[in-house]
This record gives C-alpha cells, sequence and structure tokens, in this order.
C-alpha cells in the first residue's frame, strides 16, 4: 500500500537535515493474532469520519525560551497514512514542537496548522483530535488506573462502562492493577496508563514524545502494533533519539543542536 | 454554557473532591487552621465581652486565610503535578474554571459547617437575624471562593507564587471583605434596618457574579498561558 507524502525542511536551521525513510507497514496487521480484542475494539474499528483526510502542516515554525532558541523556520508537511520521526539531541526542540503540534504552545513566528478535510482546526478542535503521550504529563498519585481513564473519557464526552475500561486498560496490560492507586504503578506503568488515557477518545493524531521510555518489551510492542494500526485513520508523529521508536517513522525530520543559538 | 461545560466542570470536581477525600491535606490544614485560630482566640478572649464590632472581623479573618491558604492552591498542584497540560487537551477552560470552583465551593462550605458554628459559640454572639446572617455568610463565602479561585488559577502560571498570593489577593478581596463585615454586623443587630439584608446580601452576590463573569472571560487566557 503507497502513501503519498510531502514533507520539506529548511537547510541550516534547526530543521538541518531530514531524510524519508521506507518502512514496512502493517507489520502488526500480518499477526492480527496477536492483537487482543480489545486493542482491535479500540483502535482498529474506524470511527465515524475517519475517512476524511487529515494533514498537518507546519510553516516556518520558530520558538524561543526567552534568549535561547529552540525552533527555528521549521516547515513540514504530514498527510495521512504517515508516521513523522522527529530525532535531535537533548534541547534541540522535539518535545517543543509536538507541544506546537498539540495547541498547548504557540509558535513565537510562523504557523502550525491541522486540517480535516480540508478545514483548518483552531487549537480547541485541534485538540479533540489529538492524543499527546509525554513523560511530562502527569498522573493523580491517589486515583486508581479505571479512575483515570473514566477522567478522561468523561472530559472527552465519552461514557464507559466498567468493563469497557478494564478492557482498555487490559491493551496495555493494566487490567489486573486498575483498582489500585498510581502511586504504586511503576514508571513503566504511568507510561503505559498514558497512553490509555491519551488514546481513548480514538484520536486521529499521534504525538507520542519519547514513546517507548521506562517501557517494557511488551508494552513497546503493544505501542508499535498501536501505531501500525493508527497508520491508515490518521497521522503519528514519534519525537525520540532511540532507534527503535524512529523505526517507526516513513518520514524523519531531524532537528539541530541548539547550543550555539 | 454548553452541556460539554457542565460534563467537564462535574468531572473535574468529582475528580478533586475523590483525591481530597482520599489524601484530606487541604481540609486538614484549612479546618486546621479555622478551628485553631478560633479557640486560641476563645481562651484569650476568656470572661471578657466580645462585641460585634470585634467579634465579626475576626469571623472573616479565618475564612480570608482558610480559604487563601487551601483554596487558591488547586491550580497550584495541578502545574506542579504536571496534569494541567493532560487537562488542557482534554477539557475546555470553561470546564477546568467551574469544576474547580465548585469544588472550592464545597471546600469552603464544609469550613463555614465546622468555623461558623464554633465561632457563635465561643463568642456567644447573639443573631437575631439569623436568615440574614446565614445569607450574608453563605453569600460572602461564595464571593470568596470565586476570588480565590481565579486569583489560584493567575498565581499558579506565576514563578513568584508565594509573593502573588498576597500582592493578587488584597486588592481583589478587601472590598469584599469590607463589605461582608459590614453585612454580618447588621446581621448581628448593629445598625439594621428592614431591608439592610437586601442591601448585602444583593452586595455580595453582585460581587460574586461580578467575579465569577470576569473569571469566566479572563480565565482560558490565563490558562492558555505557557
Amino acid at each position: 500500500m503507497q502513501h503519498r507524502r510531502s514533507w520539506y525542511g529548511r537547510d541550516g536551521c534547526s530543521a538541518s537535515r531530514y531524510y524519508v525513510k521506507q518502512c514496512a507497514l502493517f507489520t502488526g496487521a500480518k499477526n492480527p493474532g496477536i492483537m487482543s480484542a480489545a486493542m482491535i475494539a479500540l483502535h482498529a474499528s474506524t470511527p465515524p469520519g475517519t475517512c476524511e483526510p487529515v494533514c498537518i502542516a507546519l510553516s516556518n515554525v520558530s520558538k524561543r525560551y526567552g534568549r535561547r532558541r529552540v525552533l527555528t523556520d521549521v516547515s513540514a508537511t504530514i498527510e495521512q497514512g504517515t508516521v513523522l520521526g522527529v530525532s535531535g539531541p537533548n534541547g534541540s526542540g522535539k518535545s517543543t514542537l509536538l507541544r506546537i503540534l498539540a495547541g498547548i504552545l504557540v509558535p513565537d513566528s510562523g504557523e502550525a496548522r491541522v486540517t480535516v478535510s480540508g478545514r483548518t482546526l483552531d487549537r480547541h478542535e485541534r485538540r479533540a483530535v489529538i492524543g499527546w503521550v509525554a513523560p511530562e504529563v502527569g498522573l493523580y498519585p491517589s486515583l486508581t488506573g479505571a479512575e483515570h481513564v473514566e477522567l478522561y473519557a468523561a472530559l472527552r464526552g465519552i461514557v464507559l462502562t466498567s468493563e469497557e475500561i478494564r478492557e482498555a486498560l487490559a491493551v496495555f496490560g493494566l487490567g489486573r492493577r486498575l483498582r489500585d492507586p498510581v502511586r504504586s504503578y511503576s514508571s513503566g506503568m504511568r507510561q503505559r496508563l498514558r497512553y490509555v488515557c491519551a488514546t481513548i477518545h480514538r484520536p486521529r493524531i499521534l504525538l507520542l514524545d519519547e514513546p517507548f521510555g521506562n517501557l517494557d518489551l511488551a508494552a513497546i510492542e503493544a505501542v508499535r502494533r498501536l501505531v501500525e494500526m493508527h497508520r491508515d485513520a490518521g497521522v503519528t508523529v514519534v519525537a525520540g533519539n532511540d532507534d527503535r521508536e524512529l523505526d517507526m517513522a516513513d518520514a524523519l525530520i531531524h532537528l539541530g543542536s541548539t547550543a550555539s543559538q | 454554557m454548553s452541556q460539554a461545560w457542565w460534563r467537564q466542570a462535574l468531572a473535574i470536581c468529582a475528580k478533586d473532591m475523590r483525591i481530597e477525600f482520599r489524601e484530606r491535606t487541604s481540609v486538614t490544614s484549612v479546618l486546621l487552621f479555622a478551628v485553631t485560630s478560633l479557640v486560641v482566640v476563645g481562651f484569650a478572649l476568656a470572661g471578657l465581652a466580645l462585641t460585634s464590632d470585634v467579634a465579626v472581623p475576626l469571623l472573616w479573618i479565618v475564612l480570608f486565610f482558610a480559604a487563601f491558604s487551601g483554596l487558591a492552591h488547586v491550580f497550584v498542584e495541578e502545574e506542579e503535578g504536571g496534569t494541567a497540560s493532560a487537562l488542557l487537551m482534554a477539557a475546555s477552560a470553561e470546564g477546568v474554571y467551574v469544576g474547580k470552583l465548585l469544588y472550592n465551593l464545597a471546600l469552603l462550605g464544609v469550613v463555614g459547617l465546622v468555623a461558623v458554628p464554633l465561632f457563635l459559640l465561643i463568642t456567644g454572639l447573639p443573631v437575631p437575624r439569623a436568615g440574614q446572617f446565614v445569607g450574608v455568610v453563605v453569600f460572602g463565602s461564595v464571593a470568596l471562593a470565586s476570588a480565590a479561585t481565579i486569583v489560584g488559577a493567575i498565581v499558579a502560571k506565576a514563578r513568584a507564587r508565594g509573593a502573588l498570593f498576597g500582592a493578587l489577593g488584597f486588592p481583589v478581596v478587601l472590598p469584599l471583605l469590607m463589605m461582608a463585615v459590614v453585612a454580618t454586623r447588621r446581621a448581628v443587630g448593629a445598625d439594621a434596618d428592614d431591608w439592610s439584608w437586601m442591601r448585602d446580601v444583593g452586595g455580595l452576590v453582585g460581587y460574586a457574579a461580578m467575579m465569577v463573569a470576569a473569571s469566566v472571560l479572563v480565565f482560558p487566557a490565563i490558562w492558555e498561558t505557557n
């Protein structure tokens, strides 16, 4: 299956070099038996309207923190069906770029646009179609895993039964710990819970910052399957430096060092 | 106000109440402050008759410090725990503000249920206009909670948080406290006339309505600041 992709970057700036990499698509779908029923229900079934094309366009996006320049004129177009990798040294602006895409940060100049069926979404509309997983996303220590899922589903206007909550958590191996408070979770389990909370509304765009951080092999495999199954439904942006993370991408932006900027 | 607002507000309020029920950090510290202040004053004034001119400000000082020591921290905890950005992604700013306001109202309600009867017991202040007194305390508390919520939201986004609490809270709350003290003094018998309750309670309702309306307008800009 071919996916159209168009992209570009500006040399000499933060997006100093880039390349496109072909990778095998739907590796998870070759082995549908390894997917749990819940995972198929949550992520593989196409929600209404997902045939509408989704596209992200970055146009000369720049961002500073005080006097420190983090991103300079980053441009890219990411079309539906693409998994974009964002690599670069620490402090090069990978997380900042994802936060701009998520609509949490506003670029100092340039523009980050998300369009669905040709209509550009504003920052608030954009958040409804985005699932964002990042190490800095906090959890409530005294709430259980199930209560987290229930909360984020309710905020997204989704009412889940306790069985659906259990199934959602089981996708990432938390089915047996759903009644335990998050303070008793390991860092890997917390990262798994972030995935469940971020994807409960079936987002069209997945923004994954260091997606394999603290995860064991089983959870990494679950994330790979999530990305592969999500590929057709929308756009995924993966930021990190781990080769295993960037292997999922079929296009890559490398953000240059910001030390001298 | 759309249904989505309310659903989000109720979910956030329920979440905060659940956390508070399990951890009891805010309610414990706020109640400890209120009860300790009143008991210490009670001991210090043992045997002395306390006039309403002194007793009424004491009640509002206790409620004010209780509100600002506990209520104003609801947003700081979200920022410091890293959960603010997840809420930002999932909920509208209006839903977050109303949810936090509802939680603060509930918390101040609990404080009032303990502190006000204790205040009346310790001071022995007669309350000839009980309905007016209850109205003033209830709507004064609503106004106080609305002020504490928006000040807490502004402070949570600032770096020098400790200094800002005082700098922002003082000018916002001072007119309210002056209104509340005058209204409460009238309710306990001083300077009362037949229509005083309407002016006093109406003033407090007006302050609370104005504060909530202004907060709903400015909160999205505060909440979206990064």
